[in-house]
Formats: structure tokens, C-alpha cells, sequence
């Protein structure tokens, strides 16, 4: 047969397509078929693994034994920030001493360097394995204040179904 | 061989009385200059005798006066310098209680010949039987004729007023007196501008310490010549040494310049307490750098004792007996310092503080072996860093004691320790700031 | 020491000329030559103390404190060497050790000398290792901290609160060691400038208002100039997202060269207040209710029209601001000659500043007005009727910096000021005698024939002066050092009867005489009002009203030939039911002008009221529409001070809520009125004023222009009258804590001082029975007010004083209304009372 006689029958009977689906039907097939562990494709989330200790991911303030916070509002966390993802505010106490009232973190903005956990001088605030950041609601809930890190630094969660937030 | 010049009334009844001191000459110089010297005779004759300040720095005398400019228009003062405070020296208070008008009778001569109207003798606040003397010296001076409008019927005027310091090592300091009459908080000035040039009220001003001047009616009557000549070559006439330590006549000695240390502590002072060696000898009170019993060879005057890296200061000689923990003496001392700091520049202030804390920390036993270079570090600073000589006067007991002692600034315990045993500076920081 | 005397002096092998008269750290500072210092202040007189300036000079074995040695020609300096780096490195080591270093929650932290040296030298040894001592921190001072453990000892506050500010308040207490630089019970008064902030090296005095609010690089600063008085000082505003957060000087910027008063420095809070009217509002049924601009502006435009057809233009008022930016007075102006279609614009300068403005009218030829360095350089000073260090802080600093110079400073007033009390000599005159005695000194050195109709006695005798101290106040304005003679006059003066008069007859002396003068001014911008026309009988410029063609041609309307009403002209014909309507640009006249009750009748007389300002004052209150105004950080414009200097400045913060700067409304109702400005922006505005009127040159076009001063006979009642009902004489002062309406709502003035206080003499005190603190009811023919007292021995017995601008206790209660036939200024220096314990 000719070329295009050739290439006619092709298009009306869509040929091409037929191939392609019969590609895709074989590895369905053989899917299902194959065992479990012989897949390598990692099912989340039904299976889920942790992440590694150092992993730089959801931020966690922390409390010393005697339940006050270990942040004095030094600031530096904030200078330190690349993306400009921290504010902090602080006031005078009613001992005169510097009072952390508000303390916020921008998710969007924040790249998870990890630059304010290196720079903080008491260790008040670190990256915890947290990878799980994704939310339905509304671009509030991105800016995490400090109820929520507080909440994340004494859990420590691995995973986002340990806690509420 | 004691002498007895400047010391010569001290043994008569009521030596501090006008009769007494005029029964003995006194004020008879004062007429003879007034009537017949001029103020620049008068500077030239203590030239000649080579007087130099007996305070502690040992200037001499009539250099120190001529510093003040004399066509300077405004008024000149001269402040005589009674705040004896330097620990070990107790020899101003003496001329001032058994002798005063030999203070007076200087002062006047002094003041000719500088060209000062009006004087002020600084007198410390805690001596109270020293200044009731004075103050009656001066008045019954001003009721004969001798103070006040025309002394003696000559066109010379002069004022005494005394005033009292209230408790502070640091007003003995020239700039530091001249501001506490003033009325001000008694902190140094920075030199320049020396007192001589812009000193009290911003006027030309001399500061003299009463022995010093208590020397000058004698210079004036007896000549220069018998005065150089009753010490050594650079030190002339003699000086009032007030030994006290682990002696067993401690007390006050007229004694010519030059005299040796060891026959003053020997046959003067009766020798060591329980017949016991020396360990050491602060030579010219407690500023100036220790002695230790190698060096104790030695003739007392200006030029040898800073030949051998001390000092003749004022002369209160403090001897140490064998025992004595070098490290609980210059604990003593340096609590004074810190004590008595103005407070005004940051070596002094600071770096006597912190010695005194290594020290207690030493004494307490928790010594580092680090401890004697950092407190040698602390008093190169200190030392010709600071304001006024205070700063000078606490390092060199530390440089001495340790460099000389070192073992006893060691972690352990050295040969001799013991406790300071000394009076507790609750000022000084350590415990209270 | 001439400038032109220049020495050579080498420093680290380089030859440098500078000027002879140096110490070696001025002259490294000018040759950029890097000597670090802690104590040294080239504003104060060197110590010498903190040692870190130490250097080599050769010839002299041990090293000198740079700050204390003057260069010599010649002379030979090293800055840098290994003995120089040892000193300087143990000086830090020490420094460091007694210092608590708590940089975390120090508010200093990264504006910190220590903290930058520390890293400028780097290898500093720190072998301290004893437990720091923690010296207390003092919270005595309502707004500065003294933290005395971080203190460096550098006795920079000491010295600045002696030297400069002449407070004397902060001394430094015990000895060695344990020195403190604080407050003493017996020492002088804290005024909360806040210098010993500024100076401080370290975090050791902080400025309360802001105490740990954030740190230095999370806060914008822009520059801007104060409020408050007519000194206009440039501040610098510390902002984070809109708000103030603190404010200090600029460095040596400014006609303030780096100083502030209380006001200046912790007044800010009103502007960002939860009080500040953020949006419009029309009074509905009796209420004041919240609307958005549209509305507000057509309300009010058609309202004025609606007035203007029915009762004519002459029927509308207006009073503009001795607050607002020049650009904004000149368009409320050209809004009320050209809008509107009259000249009845007035402004609270017609409490006093117009009265001097008018005597100054009158004098033909130059008089040289006098410039705040003027004064700090004056050899002597007269002060007539006036109180600078508490009206105008900034000018009493450079009288204070004249005084220890060796200045003779004369006071002529009947108070007991705080300018008095540093004066060389205070003559107590009888109160009500300021203008009689400048009379008498006119008579004296002038020889007019008009003033011959005084008796001297009389004179004397009305003023409480007797000859030979009538002769040595004249004696200030005699002989050479008459060029260096400045003549300060006030209130005194121009609140007086005939002030305009006494103001011409004071200048024609200065300028016989060579000297200069300089008027004392209340509120900020009072004279740029003035200047940019806010005048009923004066075109901007001062021009007089028959200079208005240039005006009609640029502006394309008419202005009114007859000159206007005054603003208690307009309050008068409210009552008398004449005008109907005001236009309140920026001003309070319920608390500012004299006799309150009389003002509120008036305003409520009217039947239209629109007033445009921050706050709800009492004025904004009696309003019928309140248009909200952006404060002076949130609106760019320029003030004139009281020099006649023209301070353009630019908006620091976005407006608080739906504020609008005054330029910006007036435009827009101009607009809605059908006589739109085409100004598109505030430059336009200002190079049509600029164009029209060279401000600077203000002044010198001012063609004397015939004003003939009346000279009051002899038969004029001076002073108060005796009246046994009421046998106090209250007088008013002001108040470094208080100036207008906002002051009242800043925290930090709260703080420096809460209340007013009345003071009397102890005498008086122990005679009504009351004590210090007590409460009395002071009543006047006018009205009463209730007012703590203040026991003061220096006080003239039967005499009361009072500060104007507290809001608990407002002495303009007090006072009637009459005013001076020429100037039109209320007569408000005192007024006869009576007193009873509560």
C-alpha cells in the first residue's frame, strides 16, 4: 500500500492511540499483579516516612523547665532572616524586663534556611521535622504566631495528624 | 644620728604656743626677709639649699615656684597641703600639733616669695587636735602683727584660711585639693595646665606640703649652704621618717638625708620585733615599690632610692618581719587604693577593683597560676594611663610585691600565708560594688 | 580665634594644616584621622577620664589623652602604635568587665559605642571572670531610665545636664568603684530634654516612653520638625509601620544643633492616639455621626453656599492655624478671599504675635532681628514680658549657652519665671507695667517729643522701679557692646494695652542703637500663618490689601478691598447674630481664647460650624461638620520659626485613619464650591506662594506704612485695679509639659507633668489654710476653675501663677474679653481672682 493510504488508515482508526493505551493498560496490569514490596513507588499518604533529624521544617519556639519562654526578644532571628519572614514586638514588663508580645513568623515568605535557629543566642527557636505545611483555609493562616510555634516546639511532631493546629 | 631641726620644739611644754615658738627664734627670719629680701633673694636661697617637696615626689622646691608666671595679673595662691593620707606617714601632723608656727612661719616666707595674697592650708577632716592647733597658731600670729594687712609694718599682706577635707585619700592630690576648696567633688584634673599656670579659681596657684615648708624659715635663717649641707649632694637637709611596721620604737625620726636605711631601722627604731630578720621594707610609704631584704643597703634619699626602683616618697618606712604574708600586705594596700579611687578614669578604677578581687580569690585559696602575670598586666596599664598618681601609686606595690614575692601570689599556699586580717572596705567591690 | 589661623601640625607622618585653637582629637576629627573615645563630647568640656583617646606626643614620655592636649604648630602625634593598641585594648578589657552585658535586651544595642568598639578592635583579652556586680536600675524619672550598671563612667549626662541644659540635675554620687550618675534629693530639677539620653554611649540612660519596644533596625527614622513652639526644631521620628515609636535629635542638625525640650522629645504620643479623628463626621439629629469624605465635603460646600446666597460672604469666618504648614494657611486664605469672598481670617497669632507684628509694621527701615545664634553669642540680653526658656526651650538653651560665655542677662517681668531665675538680675515689675517701661526706656533714649507728656515719678512709680534701675536696664542698650545686645520681648509686651506701640517704640531703640530683637512665639507656625496671609487686613506677604492686584491676577477672582474682621471681631458679631457661620482650620478657641464662656456663646451663636483638626477638641465638639486633618508627620509642607526661618519638610507616616492633610481638604472644597485650586500637589502650591511672595524677603518689603502708633496718655489704666472681692492677682505662664490641645494627650508630657498646678507663696498658702497638693476653687468676674496648688518661696506674695495649656485646669476661664483698639489682642496677662480651699 501507499504512504498515505498507509497513514489514512492510521488516523481513522486511531492507531496511535490505541498503541498508547495499550502501553499504559500493560504496566496497569502488571501493577496490580506485582506484589507490594516489589513496587517502589511510596504510597503517601497512607505510608509515610519521617524526615531526617536535621530536616529545616516547620518552626518550633521553645520553653525552659520552669515554663517561661526561652526568647528575650533580642531581634536577632529577625535581622538574621533573609527573606525579612520574622516580626517580633516587644514591651516593657511590669518588672521593667523586655516582654515578648507577639512574635510571628510569615511562612510564605520564610525559605527554611534555618539561618534563625543558627543565630539565636538562647536556643529559643528551632526547625522541627514538621514537613507537612499545607493548609486548606485562607492566607491568614500563614502567618504562624507565636501560639502555634509554641505548640510545634513542645509537641515536636513528626507528622501533622499529632497535632492541631 | 637624729638631728633635731625641724623636730627641735617638739620635746618643749606648749611647744605649739606663739611664746614658746618665738622664745626659740621664731618669726625673728620672718622680720629679717620682710626688711630686707626681696621675693627673688628669697627663691635664690632655696635654690641653693636644694630643697625638693617632701610630699612624695620629691620636686625641688624652688623650681616648683618658679612655674608661676610673674606678670600674670591675676592673683597667686598657695595652698599648703595637710591631707597627710599616704599609710605610713604621720610627720605633717606632728609640726602641725606640737610645731605649728613653723608651718605658719613658712607659709608666710613662702607666700613673699611667690607673690600670694592669700593662702589656704588644706588640713584633713580627721585631724582634729592638728587643725584646733593651727587655726589657733593662726590667730594669735594674726593678733601679733605676723598675718594679715602690712605684716610687721612692711607693705606685704597675706590671709591664712584653713580648710577641712572630709575623709578622702585622693584630695591629698594637688589638682584634687584645689578642687575640694573650690567646693567641687574632689576629682583630679587633667595636667596641663599645671596648678602653676591655672590652678585654684583658675589662677596660678602652688600646692606645698607642710614639711616642705616648714624647712624654708630655717634655709632663711641658717643659709643654704647649712642646710645642702646637712644631707647628700641632690637632697638637701633633712627629713622627717615616721618607721612603723614589725619594729620595736616605732614612731617619728628626724634624720639628715642620706641616712642608711638599716641603721635607721636598727638603732632609731630599735630593731625588728621578737629580734626576728626583715622580709621587707616599703621604703617612703605605701606607693612606693617594695624592698626586699637584699636590697635594704641602701641610703635614704631621692636620687639612690630611684636608682634602686623604689621610692623616698614621704618617707613612712613600713618594715615587714620575716612571716609576714606578702600577699595579705598588698591585699591592705590595694583595698585602700580601690577604696580611696576617685573614680574619674577607667584603668584606676577598674584595674584597682579587679586586682583586689584576684587578690581575695588568691587569699580564699582559689588562685590560678595565671593570676600573678594578669595582675602585673593590670598594673602596666594603670600605671602612667590615669588622670593622677593614684594610679601610679597602686600599681607599683602590686609590680614590686609580685615580682619580688612571686610564690606567694601562686595557687598553694605560700611560705607565709595568712589571713589579711585587715579591716573590711565594704566599698571596695568584690561583694557589694 | 580666627579661622584663618591655621597651625601645622603632624599626625602619623603626615603634615595637616588646621586651625589654631584645637585640641588634637578636634583636630584629628577635622583631618579624619580615627581616635576612639567614650567621654569626650566635642558639644562639652573635655574630662579626660575614660582614657581611650590616649596617643603619643613627642617629647612627652607618657602617652596623652588626645581630648585634653591642644595642637600645637608643630607638634608631632602618633594615633596608632602597638603601646597605643595595648592601652586602648586593656582600656576595653576593663571597660567590659564591669559591664553586664546584656546587649539582648538592651535597647542600645547597635547605636552602642562599647558594643562598636568592642568589634572595631576585636582581639580585646577577656579574662574577667569574676561575677559582674549588678548596680540597680533607677525608675525614679517618669521617662529616663537610668541603668547605672552598664554605666561607663564617661560623666557625659553630668556634664550635659550642667552645660548644657543648665538643669544641674544628674550628679555623680559616692566614689571609685561605685560612682552613680543619678538624681539627688537637693539637686536640680529634671526637665526632661532627654540630652543625657542622647549623649550616653552606652545603654545607661533610655528613653522610658520607648523602653523595649523594638530594636534600631526594625524602625524607619525621617526627619521632621516639632509641633510645639515657634522654635521649630528638627526632630528625628523613629517609625515602624506608621507608628512612632521614639524621637531624638538628629545629630547637630537643625536651628536646635541636636538639642530638644521635653515637648520636642516625648510629646509625639498624640499622633498615633486612639483619639485621633480618623474619619469624617455631620452632626444628625444632634449627634455627630460618621460619614466619608464625599458627603462631608458636599455637605459643607453647599451649606456655605446656602449661607453665602441667604446672608452674603461677609457672614462667614474663618480661623486659621497657627499649627498648620504655611502652604495650607495660604490656601485657607485664598479660600476665604477667593471661595468664600471676604477677609475675615484670623488665627491664635492675634493672641500676641499680630500685636508684634504690627509694632514692627510701623517702624520704617531695617531692624535687625536677631537669629538663635545671635543670642547664643550675645553679650548681654534684655528680656521684656517674656519667658524663652519655658516657651521657647531651644532659645532658652542658646541663652543659657550666651550666659556661660559671660553674658549679663536682664529680666524685666512681674513673674517668677524660669527665665528669671537664671537671669544676672530680675527687676519685679508691677504686673500690667510692660509697655509703661518700655515707654519710659523710649523716653530715656529716644527723646520723642510724644512721650513727653510722662512724668518720670509716674512713670516710676507705675512700673515699681526706681531711677537707678530704670537707668541700668537702659544702661543694656548703651555704649559698643550695644551691637551685641538682644532684646527678647513676649507676651508681656504684646498682650498688653498699646503692645503694637510699646513693639515700635522697643524696636526704633534697637535700632538706634545697633542691637538686634527677636519676639518670642508660642506655636509653631504662628508666623508663617501671618506671612502667608492669614491676616484680615494683609495679603500674603504682609502686603497690605491695596497690593491685592498681583494676587487677583494669578489667583483669576477678586479679593474684597475692605480689610476684615479680627477673630474676637467675628465671635462678636456671631452674638450680635452678624455671622453665621466659621470655618475652623487647625485651631481651638474654646481652650485657647481668653474668657471660654464667651467663646462658647459665640460659636454657638453661629449656625454653621466646620472645623478641621485632629482631635475632638471643645471647639470640634460644638461642630457641625468635623473634617479629620493629617498631623505634621503625615503631611509635607514647611513652617516658618520664630527667626522668620523657612523649614520645608516632607511626611513621615501615611495619614492615621482617613485623615487628609489641611492643603489637600481645602483644595477639595474648593473644588466642590466651583472654585476648584488648580494646585495638583503641594509643590504646585508652594511655587505659587513662593512666586507671589519671596518669604524670606517677607520681612524687609515691609514698607512702613504710615500706621501711626497711638502713645497712650498718661491717664491709661496700667495694670490691675484693687478689688477686695477679688485680692489675687493671677498671672499666666506657660509650661515646658504643656503647648495646646494634643500636648495634653501625649503620654510622655503626662507623665513629666500630670496636672497644673497653681503657684502661690507660702504666706498666701498658710493664710487660706491649704498645703502643698490641696485643691482650690480660684474664681475670676469671668468664671472658676479648680486647681491644685504648688507652695513656692519665690513667688510675690498676694500673686498667683498659673501655666496655660492644662487641660484640668484652664486659666483662660478666668479672663474677660476685652481687646486693644489697634491690635485687636485680647488683654490676658492677669486678672484679679479670689480663692477658697475645696
Amino acid at each position: 500500500m501507499s504512504e498515505k493510504l498507509n497513514r489514512f488508515i492510521r488516523t481513522i482508526t486511531l492507531f496511535e492511540l490505541l498503541k498508547g493505551l495499550a502501553l499504559t493498560g500493560s504496566v496497569w496490569v502488571k501493577s496490580i499483579v506485582t506484589p507490594k514490596a516489589v513496587l517502589v513507588t511510596r504510597q503517601y499518604p497512607e505510608e509515610k516516612r519521617p524526615s531526617f533529624p536535621a530536616f529545616k521544617g516547620h518552626h518550633g519556639f521553645l520553653k525552659d523547665e520552669d515554663g517561661s519562654l526561652k526568647c528575650v526578644g533580642c531581634g536577632i532571628c529577625a535581622a538574621a532572616c533573609p527573606a525579612n519572614a520574622i516580626r517580633i514586638e516587644t514591651e516593657e514588663g511590669l518588672q521593667h524586663e523586655k516582654v515578648v508580645t507577639g512574635y510571628e513568623i510569615d511562612a510564605f515568605r520564610c525559605i527554611y534556611c534555618g539561618l534563625c535557629e543558627e543565630s539565636c543566642p538562647k536556643d529559643a527557636i528551632v526547625l522541627t521535622q514538621l514537613f507537612e505545611l499545607a493548609d486548606y483555609e485562607n492566607r491568614e493562616r500563614y502567618i504562624w504566631k507565636m501560639d502555634r510555634l509554641l505548640a510545634v516546639g513542645e509537641k515536636r511532631p513528626l507528622f501533622r495528624d499529632e497535632i492541631d493546629l | 644620728m637624729i638631728v633635731k631641726v625641724l623636730t627641735r620644739n617638739f620635746d618643749k611644754p606648749d611647744s605649739h604656743t606663739l611664746a614658746v615658738y618665738e622664745a626659740g627664734g621664731g618669726y625673728r627670719t620672718l622680720r629679717k626677709v620682710l626688711e630686707s629680701w626681696t621675693p627673688e633673694q628669697v627663691v635664690e636661697e632655696v635654690k641653693a639649699s636644694n630643697l625638693r617637696g617632701r610630699g612624695g615626689a620629691g620636686f625641688p622646691t624652688a623650681i616648683k615656684w618658679g612655674f608661676v608666671p610673674k606678670d600674670s595679673p591675676k592673683p597667686k595662691y598657695i595652698c599648703v597641703n595637710a591631707d597627710e593620707g599616704e599609710p605610713g606617714t604621720f610627720k605633717d601632723r606632728h609640726i602641725m600639733e606640737q610645731d605649728p608656727h613653723l608651718m605658719v612661719e613658712g607659709t608666710i616666707l613662702s607666700a613673699y616669695a611667690i607673690g600670694v595674697q592669700t593662702a589656704y592650708i588644706y588640713i584633713r577632716g580627721e585631724f582634729v587636735l592638728a587643725g584646733e592647733r593651727t587655726e589657733a597658731a593662726i590667730a594669735e600670729a594674726y593678733a601679733k602683727g605676723y598675718l594679715g594687712e602690712n605684716i610687721l609694718g612692711s607693705s606685704y599682706s597675706l590671709d591664712i584660711h584653713v580648710h577641712y577635707g572630709a575623709g578622702s585619700y585622693i584630695c591629698g592630690e594637688e589638682t584634687a585639693l584645689i578642687e575640694s576648696i573650690e567646693g567641687k567633688k574632689g576629682w583630679p584634673r587633667v595636667k596641663p595646665p599645671f596648678p602653676a599656670v591655672e590652678g585654684l579659681f583658675g589662677c596660678p596657684t602652688v600646692v606645698n606640703n607642710v614639711e616642705t615648708l616648714a624647712n624654708v624659715p630655717l634655709i632663711l635663717d641658717k643659709g643654704a649652704a647649712w642646710f645642702a649641707g646637712l644631707g647628700t649632694e641632690k637632697s638637701g637637709g633633712t627629713k622627717l621618717f615616721t618607721i612603723s611596721g614589725h619594729v620595736n620604737r616605732p614612731g617619728l625620726y628626724e634624720l639628715p638625708m642620706g641616712t642608711p636605711l638599716l641603721e635607721m631601722i636598727e638603732e632609731q627604731a630599735g630593731g625588728v620585733t621578737g629580734g626576728k630578720k626583715i622580709k621587707a621594707v616599703i621604703p617612703g610609704g605605701a606607693s612606693c615599690p617594695v624592698l626586699a631584704a637584699h636590697e635594704l643597703d641602701i641610703k635614704m634619699d631621692f636620687n639612690t632610692l630611684m636608682a634602686a626602683g623604689s621610692m623616698l616618697g614621704s618617707g613612712g618606712v613600713i618594715v615587714l618581719a620575716e612571716g609576714t604574708s606578702m600577699l595579705a600586705a598588698l591585699l591592705n594596700l590595694e583595698r585602700f587604693f580601690a577604696h580611696e579611687s576617685c573614680g574619674q578614669c577607667t584603668p584606676c578604677r577598674e584595674g584597682t577593683r579587679w586586682i583586689v578581687q584576684i587578690l581575695e580569690r588568691i587569699e580564699r585559696g582559689e588562685g590560678t597560676a595565671g593570676d600573678p602575670d594578669t595582675l602585673i598586666d593590670i598594673a602596666e596599664h594603670m600605671a602612667g594611663r590615669t588622670v593622677c598618681p593614684l594610679g601610679e601609686a597602686a600599681a607599683g606595690p602590686v609590680k614590686s610585691f609580685v615580682k619580688k614575692f612571686r610564690d606567694e601570689f601562686l595557687p598553694g599556699p605560700g611560705p607565709d600565708a595568712g589571713p589579711s586580717g585587715t579591716e573590711h572596705h565594704p566599698q571596695v567591690a568584690g561583694q557589694d560594688g | 580665634m580666627s579661622g584663618n589661623n591655621l597651625i601645622s601640625v603632624t599626625v602619623n607622618d603626615k603634615v595637616y594644616q588646621v586651625p589654631a585653637g584645637l585640641s588634637i582629637i578636634q583636630a584629628a576629627d577635622r583631618i579624619g584621622v580615627c581616635i576612639p573615645r567614650f567621654c569626650y563630647l566635642e558639644k562639652l568640656s573635655p574630662l579626660g577620664g575614660c582614657r581611650m583617646c590616649l596617643i603619643t606626643v613627642q617629647g612627652i614620655p607618657k602617652l596623652q589623652t588626645a581630648c585634653t592636649t591642644p595642637a600645637k604648630d608643630g607638634m608631632v602625634v602618633v594615633t596608632e602604635s602597638e603601646e597605643i593598641d595595648k592601652a586602648r585594648k586593656a582600656t576595653l578589657e576593663l571597660q567590659l568587665a564591669q559591664h553586664p552585658l546584656d546587649c539582648f535586651h538592651c535597647d542600645k544595642a547597635t547605636r552602642c559605642d562599647l558594643q562598636d568598639l568592642t568589634y572595631l578592635f576585636g582581639d580585646i583579652q577577656h579574662r574577667y571572670d569574676f561575677p559582674r556586680k549588678d548596680l540597680p536600675t533607677l525608675y525614679d524619672n517618669p521617662l529616663i531610665e537610668r541603668n547605672l550598671g552598664r554605666c561607663v563612667h564617661c560623666e557625659r549626662c553630668v556634664r550635659v545636664c550642667e552645660e548644657i541644659q543648665g538643669a544641674d540635675a544628674i550628679s555623680a554620687t559616692r566614689r571609685g568603684r561605685p560612682t552613680e550618675m543619678r538624681e539627688v534629693p537637693g539637686g536640680g530639677e529634671c526637665q526632661h530634654c532627654g540630652h543625657c539620653v542622647d549623649v550616653c554611649p552606652v545603654g545607661a540612660n533610655l528613653d522610658r516612653l520607648f523602653s523595649h519596644r523594638g530594636r534600631p533596625f526594625q524602625m524607619e527614622e525621617g526627619l521632621s520638625l516639632c509641633p510645639y513652639c515657634g522654635c521649630g526644631c528638627t526632630l528625628s521620628l523613629n517609625t515602624r509601620e506608621g507608628r512612632i515609636m521614639r524621637v531624638w535629635p538628629r545629630g547637630d542638625e537643625g536651628v536646635n544643633h541636636g538639642s530638644l525640650c521635653a515637648r520636642g522629645r516625648f510629646g509625639w504620643g498624640f499622633v498615633n492616639h486612639p483619639e485621633r479623628l480618623a474619619r469624617p463626621r455631620i452632626k444628625k439629629n444632634g449627634q455627630l455621626v460618621e460619614v466619608d469624605w464625599e458627603e462631608a465635603l458636599l455637605f459643607t460646600a453647599t451649606r456655605l453656599e446656602k449661607i453665602i446666597r441667604e446672608h452674603g460672604p461677609q457672614s462667614v469666618g474663618g480661623l486659621g492655624s497657627a499649627r498648620a504648614t504655611d502652604e495650607a494657611n495660604y490656601l485657607f486664605q485664598r479660600f476665604m478671599r477667593c471661595v468664600i469672598g471676604n477677609n475675615n481670617i484670623d488665627s491664635s497669632a492675634r493672641l500676641g504675635y499680630t500685636a508684634g507684628l504690627t509694632g514692627r509694621l510701623g517702624v520704617a527701615g531695617d531692624v535687625r532681628e536677631a537669629t538663635l545664634d545671635d543670642v547664643r553669642r550675645a553679650a548681654r540680653l534684655l528680656v521684656i514680658g517674656a519667658d524663652p526658656v519655658e516657651t521657647n526651650p531651644i532659645l532658652g538653651l542658646a541663652m543659657k549657652a550666651a550666659i556661660r560665655k559671660g553674658a549679663t542677662v536682664v529680666v524685666a517681668d512681674p513673674r517668677t519665671t524660669l527665665t528669671s531665675r537664671w537671669a544676672s538680675q530680675h527687676f519685679r515689675i508691677r504686673p500690667g507695667s510692660e509697655v509703661p517701661l518700655i515707654l519710659a526706656l523710649a523716653r530715656l533714649l529716644l527723646n520723642e517729643r510724644e512721650l513727653s507728656a510722662f512724668k518720670d515719678a509716674d512713670l516710676l512709680a507705675r512700673i515699681a522701679l526706681r531711677s537707678e534701675e530704670l537707668a541700668s536696664l537702659a544702661g543694656m542698650l548703651e555704649g559698643d557692646a550695644a551691637e551685641q545686645t538682644v532684646v527678647l520681648a513676649g507676651r508681656g509686651v504684646t498682650q498688653a494695652p498699646y503692645g503694637a506701640s510699646a513693639v515700635a517704640a522697643l524696636l526704633r531703640i534697637v535700632a538706634k542703637r545697633g542691637a538686634s530683637y527677636l519676639l518670642t512665639v508660642d506655636r509653631n507656625n504662628e508666623r508663617g500663618s501671618c506671612e502667608a496671609g492669614v491676616l484680615p487686613d494683609r495679603l500674603p506677604g504682609l502686603a497690605p490689601l491695596s497690593d491685592r492686584e498681583r494676587f487677583e491676577k494669578v489667583w483669576g477672582q477678586k479679593v474684597p478691598e475692605q480689610p476684615g474682621l479680627s477673630a474676637y471681631e467675628m465671635l462678636q458679631a456671631a452674638r450680635d447674630g452678624k455671622q453665621k457661620a466659621f470655618y475652623i482650620m487647625g485651631e481651638n478657641p474654646v481652650d485657647d481664647f481668653p474668657d471660654t464662656r464667651y467663646v462658647e456663646e459665640a460659636l454657638s451663636s453661629a449656625e454653621f460650624l466646620v472645623v478641621q483638626d485632629l482631635f475632638m477638641t471643645p471647639t470640634a465638639v460644638m461642630a457641625d461638620v468635623i473634617l479629620p486633618s493629617a498631623s505634621f508627620a503625615e503631611k509635607a509642607g514647611q513652617f516658618t520659626n520664630l527667626e522668620g526661618r523657612v523649614q520645608p519638610y516632607t511626611a513621615v507616616i501615611p495619614p492615621v485613619g482617613q485623615a487628609r492633610p489641611d492643603a489637600r481638604i481645602l483644595v477639595e472644597l474648593s473644588r466642590k464650591m466651583g472654585k476648584g485650586f488648580p494646585h495638583k500637589n503641594i509643590v504646585e502650591v508652594r511655587e505659587e506662594m513662593n512666586n507671589l511672595v519671596p518669604m524670606k524677603e517677607s520681612q524687609r518689603q515691609l514698607a512702613c506704612n504710615g500706621l501711626s502708633h497711638a502713645v497712650p496718655g498718661p491717664e491709661v489704666q496700667w495694670g490691675p485695679v484693687e478689688d477686695s472681692d477679688f485680692p489675687y492677682l493671677l498671672l499666666t505662664t506657660a509650661s515646658l509639659y504643656r503647648n495646646g490641645a494634643e500636648s495634653n494627650l501625649a503620654v510622655g508630657l503626662q507623665k513629666g507633668q500630670e496636672r497644673a498646678a497653681l503657684r502661690l507663696h507660702p504666706a498666701d498658702a498658710q493664710g487660706l489654710g491649704v498645703s502643698d497638693g490641696d485643691s482650690v476653687m480660684v474664681t475670676s468676674k469671668t468664671g472658676e476653675i479648680q486647681v491644685s496648688v504648688r507652695l513656692d518661696d519665690e513667688i510675690a506674695p498676694d500673686t498667683l501663677q498659673l501655666a496655660e495649656g492644662f487641660s484640668d485646669a484652664n486659666p483662660k476661664t478666668l479672663f474677660g474679653h476685652e481687646i486693644d483698639p489697634v491690635t485687636r489682642t485680647p488683654m490676658a496677662r492677669y486678672v484679679q481672682v479670689k480663692m477658697r480651699k475645696l
